[in-house]
């Protein structure tokens, strides 16, 4: 019985030694997120502009009703977002934004170190988006 | 298409159901009849069918190719089939070829969620394109004024095209070009007050027609539509007030629910920009500076008791709902213990109302709009009718396009429906009492007169012969300016018509001759049988809403509401109000400006009128509003009015409040409340009752229903109370008119005061309507500001230049603006809009007139 005890509280021991640890001591160190991983959101640029066209659908779709998003149009008559906008604290990062988008406009990046000491931090705007 | 066409019916079959419908009719009206749904995108059921787009192809036994639902007759005993394999397939290489070159710009698109080409491929399953063309559309078209056309959209369906000819009769697009190159474009129509069909927008199956205004500002399917009623014209059109977050985005209107089937007026497609103005009152204000409610209304309670009823005078709008205007004369009589109110109607409607009830018993219309479409003569006097009220306008086209009826326009303009009329009376100023005297002679004297009906209806009867054989028709036509054949013409289709249709609008309710010329409009009534019958009638028309509400409730100090005589009744509603008495004696608008010019009246309050601009002498009421001692102003835009206010009372707009309009055939509708109050704006019922409270201590209900079973307790107005209806709500149902036997009466004839020298006359132009529209982006990009249109002769006369700088001076005043020249007044006359700040063209003209002699000089 004893042999079997030793052999257990040496695997335990085994894990106490360094580099067997499975903490990952954020922020030191982070992970490498997956590829499909749904982070803050991107609007995606084209040429000067932002290719979102403003159509209204990822507000429709938005199942936590955090976009906002008022059209416009350019000089050349072309329809843009005059105001995009993501209210990041009722996001629920479901990722149907970039699912309903029909000019693949927005897409979802592996950022999520989204914490932030005022609530107005949270309001993505186009501008902010767009970087 | 006439209504008098026998019913014979015809049978036939539809996927194996039995249907019978009216001969005449078209397959596609037989399905729906079964609730057989046929596909398509040009089929529109107001107007005539197009048979472009083939999407409704159905078999036929016993015909070789399938055949168009939507144009095709029923005939007796055919058996229609709607769907088989073959014909899903033709239908959606239709669609296929349709979306040939049809750019897939949804994302970007107005139309999408609501667009019928969306919808098919949809429900169809197009997913596909085998099929290539050049794509030979034209650039998207920009310039027009508040609606874009974008070709490449267009499936050429013809509805816009038809809906402007068809219905409103006064639009202009039409089909350009032809095969694949073929798109819509504009005739060039008046250059000085352009017409744009709205309803294009609305009818338009794709997103080939948006509205400017509207234009990217909401996704159809983020708005909520609340049923709700117009703002313009005194004929409740039934409209969807299309709201989202607080803000008003557009107006929308429902096929087959009331009379304006779908179709709207000018101000609710393109003129409501106003509820969102920058310039609206948001807080009130005492002495120009913000406070709270309950200060500026102690500061009105308490400068009331201090200066008491003698003093204060009211004077109230048409824009108001009933409600709201019985609070108002309520919190005058009851409140303030005044009895010195009035309205804008006093310079209008009111003087006309009056002699109608004085002679037929009539107050407003004698019949339903729609009958004006089963007549078989239309006679439009002394009114810019498709101005004014759309809505008559609409029936009056399809008297004219379904009926067949004869069309007689008389005015002194060349207003937009003479164009269309089959005679044309274009009269001097001061003959149309006389012109309407000669016109009734003249049936009589071709023995045309509805004989019967006079020998029923009419007391004096004798009195006929006698007061026209004064009438000398030659004289009349001469004094009018019209020849005598044309007067013949018009009087002949009058007297033939087996029901006759009168039209008046403004250029009689508020012309120095009123009263003669309702009288003698009243006679061409009764000898033409107009008044008698399931067809035609007599119209009054002006442009407020709640024009025949404000009548009703007796704002103005002759009556109490229900047109009771004030001294008579005064006791009655002393005791349901709570009140030891009502105070006596009263000043209409024109005694309160004599009295505040000689300083006995000291308190003015205006709610929603703003008589710097829209009344007579308007530069005598600026002199006048500036010396009274204390002025309240409760309205919803802020004007030099507000400025010149001790209190700005902000009210509730339209789309913000709720409560009943009275339309001017004494149909109700109800304002649906479809958004908050700006800021701090109240409805002003609530404002009035919380003044009531003030006053008299006592609680004041805010319940429309409750104010309306007041209203029909101490009245006979109304046969019922209670909401009814779902898309189009009504608040209460009025009695009806039927004159009673030997009750009406035939007035003496006018004689002809042919007005000399140049004549100006300030009326209604098509894209505004009273002074609201001129915060109304939509409005404003048809006309930005006032103008003088004056003929070319006059203008050569003058040495005018198209677009100068012209002053015009009266006896009572003068102001400047642009002239422009134009080919619809005639030589001798000028026209210029009312709606104007900056012109305010109202202060040229004499009290009770619409009409003056005026000199014109550059600069």
């Amino acid at each position: 019985m004893i042999k079997e005890f030793i052999q257990g509280l040496s695997i335990t021991a085994k894990h106490l030694l360094p580099g067997h640890t499975t903490t990952v001591e954020y922020p030191k160190q982070k992970l490498e997120i997956a590829e499909r991983f749904r982070g803050l959101h991107r609007l995606v640029p084209d040429h000067d502009r932002e290719k979102c066209v403003a159509c209204g659908l990822c507000p429709t779709v938005c199942p936590a009703k955090c976009i906002t998003v008022e059209a416009g149009e350019d000089e050349n008559g072309v329809k843009y977002p005059k105001v995009y906008q993501i209210d990041m604290l009722r996001c629920i990062f479901c990722g149907y934004c970039v699912e309903a988008c029909p000019v693949e406009a927005i897409e979802m990046t592996g950022e999520y170190e989204l914490a932030s000491y005022k609530r107005e931090d949270f309001c993505f705007t186009k501008e902010r988006l767009l970087k | 298409m006439s209504n008098k066409s026998e019913n014979a019916m015809v049978n036939l079959t539809i996927d194996g159901q039995d249907v019978q419908i009216e001969a005449g009719a078209t397959i596609i009206v037989a399905a729906e009849k079964l609730g057989i749904k046929i596909p398509t995108m040009c089929y529109l059921k107001k107007v005539s069918t197009t048979g472009a787009c083939r999407v409704c192809l159905v078999d036929v036994e016993g015909v070789d190719t399938p055949v168009t639902a939507c144009n095709t007759v029923a005939t007796d005993g055919i058996v229609v089939t709607t769907s088989t394999p073959e014909l899903e397939k033709q239908r959606k290489d239709m669609i296929r070829l349709m979306l040939v070159n049809h750019p897939l710009d949804c994302p970007v698109c107005d139309a999408a969620g609501e667009c019928d080409l969306q919808d098919i491929c949809f429900d169809y399953h197009v997913l596909d394109q085998p099929f290539t063309a050049e794509d030979v559309a034209v650039a998207k078209i920009t310039d027009w004024p508040l609606i874009e056309n974008v070709p490449s959209r267009c499936v050429l369906c013809e509805k816009c095209v038809k809906v402007g000819y068809e219905l409103t009769g006064i639009g202009d697009f039409r089909v350009v070009e032809r095969g694949d190159k073929a798109y819509i474009g504009r005739k060039d129509s008046n250059q000085i007050d352009p017409y744009i069909e709205g309803n294009a927008v609305a009818v338009c199956p794709v997103g080939a027609m948006i509205s400017k205004p509207f234009k990217h500002s909401a996704r159809s399917w983020t708005l909520d539509k609340v049923a709700s009623i117009g703002f313009a014209g005194g004929s409740l059109e039934q409209v969807d007030l299309n709201v989202k977050n607080n803000k008003l985005y557009r107006i929308t209107s429902q096929d087959d629910v009331t009379i304006n089937d779908g179709l709207l007026s000018f101000d609710s497609s393109f003129g409501y920009g106003f509820v969102n103005s920058t310039e609206r009152l948001l807080a009130p204000m005492v002495n120009q500076g913000a406070v709270e409610w309950s200060e500026a209304l102690k500061t009105v309670v308490a400068k009331a008791k201090e200066l008491g009823g003698e003093a204060i005078a009211g004077l109230s709008s048409a824009r108001l709902t009933v409600e709201e205007n019985y609070l108002f004369q309520k919190l005058f009589r009851a409140g303030f213990k005044s009895n010195n109110l009035d309205s804008e109607a006093r310079f209008g409607m009111q003087r006309s109302s009056e002699q109608l009830s004085k002679v037929l018993g009539l107050r407003g219309a004698s019949a339903g709009i729609e009958q004006i479409a089963a007549a078989d003569a239309v006679l439009v006097f002394g009114s810019d009718i498709t101005s004014e009220q759309p809505q008559i306008n609409y029936q009056i086209q399809k008297a004219c396009r379904q009926n067949d009826a004869q069309l007689l326009v008389v005015n002194m303009r060349q207003v937009r429906i003479a164009e269309q009329s089959n005679c044309f009376l274009n009269y001097v100023p001061g003959s149309e009492a006389a012109l309407a005297g000669a016109l009734t002679k003249l049936i009589v004297e071709n023995g045309q007169a509805a004989d019967a009906f006079l020998k029923k209806y009419v007391k004096n009867t004798a009195d006929i012969k006698k007061s026209l054989a004064k009438v000398n028709v030659e004289k009349v036509a001469k004094a009018a300016g019209v020849s005598v054949e044309l007067l013949k013409e018009v009087a002949v289709a009058l007297g033939e018509a087996s029901s006759v249709a009168l039209v008046f609008g403004g250029d009689v309710t508020k012309s120095a001759q009123c009263v003669e010329t309702t009288q003698a409009l009243a006679n061409l009534a009764m000898v033409s049988g107009a008044l008698g019958g399931d067809a035609g009638g007599l119209f009054p028309a002006d442009e407020k809403p709640n024009m025949q509400g404000l009548l009703d409730v007796g704002v103005c100090p002759e009556s109490l509401p229900g047109y009771q005589d004030y001294a008579k009744g005064s006791a009655k509603f002393a005791q349901a109000w709570g009140v030891a008495a009502l105070p006596e004696g009263g000043m209409n608008a024109e005694q309160v400006l004599a009295a505040i010019e000689a300083g006995t009246i000291k308190f003015l309050y205006l709610a929603g009128t703003n008589p710097l601009v829209t009344f007579p002498e308007s530069g005598r009421w600026k002199a006048a509003l500036k010396k009274v001692e204390f002025l309240v102003v409760q309205d919803i835009l802020s004007s030099e009015l507000t400025e010149l206010a001790d209190v700005v009372l902000p009210a509730a707009a339209y789309s913000e409040k709720s409560g009943t309009y009275i339309s001017c055939d004494n149909r109700s509708g109800l304002l649906q409340k479809a958004i908050c109050p700006a800021g701090e704006a109240q409805s002003d019922k609530q404002i009035f009752a919380q003044l009531l409270e003030g006053m008299l201590g006592k609680s004041q209900s805010l319940c429309n229903q409750t104010i309306l079973e007041e209203l029909a307790g101490l009245t006979d107005l109304f046969t019922e109370v209670g909401v009814s209806g779902e898309t189009y709500l009504s608040s209460c149902v009025k009695q009806g008119y039927a004159p009673a036997a030997a009750a009406l009466t035939f007035s003496a004839c006018a004689a002809a005061t042919p007005t000399k020298g140049l004549q100006l006359i300030s009326g209604k132009m098509h894209a505004h309507t009273g002074v609201t529209s001129t915060y109304a982006a939509g409005a404003l990009e048809i006309a930005p500001e006032g103008y003088i249109e004056i003929s070319v002769a006059d203008a050569d006369k003058a040495g005018i230049a198209d677009g100068a700088q012209v002053s015009v001076k009266s006896a009572v005043g003068s102001a400047s603006g642009v002239a422009r020249i134009s080919g619809y007044v005639p030589q001798g006359i000028l026209f210029a809009p009312y709606h104007f700040a900056g012109l305010n063209i109202q202060q040229v003209v004499p009290t009770g007139q619409n009409t003056v002699a005026v000199e014109i000089s550059k600069g």
